[in-house]
């Protein structure tokens, strides 16, 4: 078994609403193995994203601890990488400028950084459009470009909050056999939100099933079957079972 | 990824259609309406007869080939007059928009009184300046600035805190320190809201120094104006009027440019949806041919 890379003890989170105190997050513990793929699924407004937050630093919990790498970095910046499900490139940026924004931001030597980008813009399908601005690049492409910009900003965990959410069904499918071959050649860890059963099985080492607010882990369920998976195939199909149980 | 392929034809042919649709859009279409105008206008005349208040274009134009250089004497010291002004209200506003925007209360003490110094009439205050500050070109500098430096203030206050809150949230994740956030994200995302305020700063410039002028001053389109008016002579005033419109497309045309140069990502995007509103009309047009 390998060593836990992220452990998220206790955590809980209270806000301040119209009425009152409102409950958020209770007493969350989840803990994400070194190079695995780790999804959270959930009702909508359950509370993920308060929980990305905090895995953030944006946020600091009321009670708990996040620890990377043996350390506390609660309320820390800059230890993960963040992909919203907005791409949220910058429109001002041409595509390669945009991939190497972590390095600018940590003062890393940008040139390098963009020697580097540009050697991975043809696995991420990129090829030809480094001095393009975003706004002419089609959606499935410019997800492409923030996962690289992710990818590029040389963290252990990258966090992907509903990234393919906005895309169409086609192209989310090629998205997400695409991205675990980018998981397996760059061996991060990934933890990843999305409110679709089928993409937590098709990706996941293991999946965590977070009840209606307050959440709390309802389920832990880790997917032992070989990838490339079918999701059609009776296992698969005895999986999406439990989870869906899990949510009821 | 198919849907990626298949955004490569377009692209190739994209620039040449492009530049027709655009030439058309932009050019032929603003100057033919205005041409038409121009001839109504001296059709008037010749059916109706010259009228002294009205004269027709052709007496306008007659008007400005003998006083050319007369006219271009007077608008030098205007042009520079609003130049300095705009460039001035241009610093200053800067200035402040970074002041209210870096403290949020100052807003809150500023904002009323920049709205308030633009009720204030400027030709009623403009004696005011001419007194304190003589005849010169100060005056007319401080009249223009006063008219500029209010779109310039409010768009760059706003524009920079109309910035995408979940790229900033990008950033500080990274651990972006603020000077960061402000020079990656909020500024360049001002940058539109800003050039908005700029452009309609330049297009009041000079209209600005021709008031500064008016209330007195030793040169300048304003006192041409007062004096050709004292004379009736309504073709020159006209004249000198066609040359304020002018000067001011110019500076106008000249921050068009310059934002041109300065946000190319904004104009790429620009071309993308006039190819498409261009695609759709035609693909209407073939469908009602068809029905």
């Amino acid at each position: 078994m390998p060593e836990p890379l992220i452990e998220i003890n206790g955590i809980s989170k209270s806000f301040k609403g119209p009425e009152g105190i409102l409950p958020t997050l209770r007493e969350i513990n989840m803990s994400i193995e070194k190079g695995s793929f780790v999804s959270i699924i959930g009702p909508s407004g359950c509370g993920k994203s308060t929980l990305f937050n905090i895995i953030c630093g944006l946020i600091t919990p009321d009670t708990g601890s996040v620890v990377i790498e043996g350390k506390n970095v609660t309320g820390q910046r800059g230890v993960v990488s963040y992909m919203p499900q907005k791409d949220l490139l910058f429109p001002w940026r041409t595509i390669i400028d945009n991939v190497v924004i972590g390095s600018l931001i940590e003062g890393r030597p940008v040139e390098e950084s963009k020697k580097r980008a540009r050697e991975l813009f043809g696995v991420f399908g990129l090829e030809g459009f480094e001095n393009s601005y975003p706004a002419t690049l089609s959606g499935g492409m410019r997800q492409r470009a923030a996962l690289m910009r992710t990818v590029l900003c040389e963290k252990p965990i990258m966090l992907l909050d509903e990234s393919f959410g906005g895309l169409d069904a086609m192209t989310r499918r090629n998205m997400q056999a695409w991205l675990l071959n980018i998981w397996e050649r760059f061996q991060r860890s990934v933890l990843f939100i999305t409110h679709d059963i089928e993409e937590a099985l098709y990706l996941s080492d293991k999946v965590y099933v977070l009840t209606e607010r307050p959440a709390e882990v309802g389920l832990e369920l880790v997917v032992d079957l070989p990838r490339p998976r079918v999701v059609t195939s009776p296992e698969f199909v005895e999986y999406k079972k439990k989870l869906l149980a899990a949510l009821e | 990824m198919n849907q990626d392929k298949e955004k490569e034809p377009q692209t190739i042919n994209k620039p040449l259609r492009n530049w027709r649709f655009r030439f058309i859009k932009n050019i032929i279409m603003p100057f033919s309406f205005i041409i038409v105008i121009l001839f109504a206008w001296e059709a008037y005349g010749v059916v109706f007869g010259e009228n002294r208040l009205l004269p027709p274009p052709s007496r306008i134009i007659n008007a400005f080939v003998e006083t050319r250089e007369l006219l271009f004497f007077h608008a030098k010291y205007t042009l520079i007059e609003a130049a300095m002004g705009f460039l001035l209200a241009f610093l200053v506003s800067v200035f402040l928009a970074l002041l209210i925007d870096h403290f949020k209360l100052l807003k809150q003490a500023i904002y009323p009184l920049l709205v308030i110094s633009q009720t204030v009439p400027i030709v009623a205050i403009a004696p005011l300046f001419i007194v304190l500050f003589g005849f010169g070109i100060l005056p007319k500098v401080i009249v223009v600035a006063l008219m500029c430096f209010f779109p310039i203030v409010i768009s760059m206050v706003e524009g920079l805190q109309a910035a995408d809150k979940d790229m900033v949230d990008l950033l500080r994740v990274m651990d972006a320190s603020n000077w960061q956030i402000f020079r990656l994200v909020r500024f360049p995302a001002a940058l539109v809201s800003i050039f908005s305020g700029i452009k309609i700063a330049a297009a009041y410039s000079v209209m600005g120094a021709v008031i500064g002028e008016w209330v007195g001053a030793r040169y300048g389109l304003g006192l041409f104006m007062i004096l050709v008016q004292k004379s009736f002579r309504t073709d020159q005033m006209l004249a000198a009027i066609a040359v304020i419109t002018a000067a001011s497309l110019l500076l106008f045309g000249a921050m068009e440019l310059l934002q041109r140069l300065l946000m190319p990502w904004y104009y790429s995007k620009g071309d993308g949806e006039d190819i498409f509103v261009d695609q759709k009309r035609e693909r209407k047009v073939v469908n009602e041919e068809e029905g």
